[in-house]
């Protein structure tokens, strides 16, 4: 192995710290869009998150409150494109998110509950059926205890 | 008991298969035929005195009220938007599948929920207008926005002027707002105008 000379070690160093330095750089600047942008992204995103919760089965009444809310996000992100305050942009996308959240939420509660309810209804149409077949084929054995039932009563009102 | 028991069994597939039918039905969502519904009113909330007075001139300096209502009966909730542009009796009028190409005046943007109906205000002023000969042209304010001088004029001394008004609907498979609404067969485009004369 040939030696380094101090100037060569010094450079080496240098050419070290400045590839560090480019990497960090790259990763932190590229993850950061502009507030205005990123809040007109995170509407749309709460728009996408609202259907796909209404798909899933969320109330009306749940749905209509999420939009309201993402009117208000809506005339934050107008607001700020109108002044250029980036302050303004951040709020935006604070309430969009919000949306997101509870969207995404109240989408899970309701596919759980329409599951839980079409279970309930066809387990319901399966006992019924059972009960209604039961019914059919023992209805002779129902017909000799009414007629039985009626004879009685006569007999009595005699 | 072979036979009582394929007897039941047959009871029991057929009331099933009627049960479960209606249960279907019960639980399923009913269907419904989608439009989107558009309307402009006048400050009195009516569908007429668009302008005060008779004569449908719009005076400098006074601001013009209309509420544009949205009403959502898609089914899921929709991102609408409302292009204002201004145009006169020579400009070629928007279609049920094209939008028009007068200059935009103005956008509003509205989140609508499903079955619900969303108001926008729209306020306009004539600040000015340009004589030249016998054509007038307007500089407007729309909703406390910048001050706009479309490329239109009208003649007759500033008469037959138009504001169109279209209904945009944000698409998301695509990403991009679409003129129009997406009915059951194909897009269906919606727009209305209101005359006014220049003073």
């Amino acid at each position: 192995m040939i030696p380094l000379r101090l100037s060569e070690r010094m450079l080496l160093v240098w050419f070290f710290l400045l590839l560090l330095f480019g990497a960090y750089q790259g990763s932190t600047s590229r993850a950061q869009p502009d507030p205005l942008s990123l809040a007109r992204e995170k509407l749309l995103d709460g728009f996408r998150d609202i259907q796909s919760a209404e798909s899933l089965g969320v109330s009306r009444e749940a749905s209509n409150n999420l939009v309201r809310n993402l009117n208000v996000a809506l005339e934050l992100q107008e607001q700020a494109n109108a002044s250029g305050s980036s302050q303004l942009a951040v709020l935006s996308v604070n309430e969009s998110t919000s949306v997101s959240t509870r969207a995404l939420s109240l989408g899970n509660s309701a596919q759980l509950e329409g599951f839980l309810r079409s279970a309930e209804g066809y387990g319901v149409s399966i006992g019924a059926a059972v009960l209604t077949a039961l019914l059919g084929l023992e209805s002779h054995r129902l017909n000799r205890l009414l007629r039985r039932v009626g004879s009685r009563a006569r007999r009595v009102a005699e | 008991m072979l036979r009582k028991a394929v007897v039941f069994l047959v009871l029991f597939v057929s009331f099933s298969l009627v049960y479960g039918s209606a249960t279907y039905y019960f639980l399923s969502q009913r269907a419904l035929q989608p439009f989107m519904g558009f309307a402009v009113y006048s400050e009195t909330g009516s569908l007429s005195r668009y302008v005060n007075g008779s004569s449908l001139s719009v005076p400098f300096n006074q601001t013009v009220h209309w509420n544009l209502q949205v009403t959502n009966m898609m089914g899921s909730v929709q991102f609408a938007r409302v292009v204002a542009r201004l145009g006169n009796s020579s400009t070629t009028s928007p279609t049920a599948s094209r939008p028009g190409d007068a200059p935009v005046v103005g956008v509003l943007e509205r989140f609508v929920a499903t079955g619900a109906t969303e108001n926008m205000n729209f306020n306009w002023t004539i600040l000015s207008t340009n004589k030249v000969g016998q054509q007038v042209s307007v500089r407007l304010r729309v909703n406390g926005g910048s001050p706009v001088s479309p490329p239109v004029s009208a003649s007759r001394l500033g008469q037959d002027f138009r504001l169109l008004f279209e209904l945009w609907m944000y698409e998301l498979s695509s990403d991009t707002f679409q003129y129009g609404w997406r009915g059951s067969s194909s897009r269906v485009g919606t727009w209305l105008q209101v005359w006014f004369n220049a003073p």
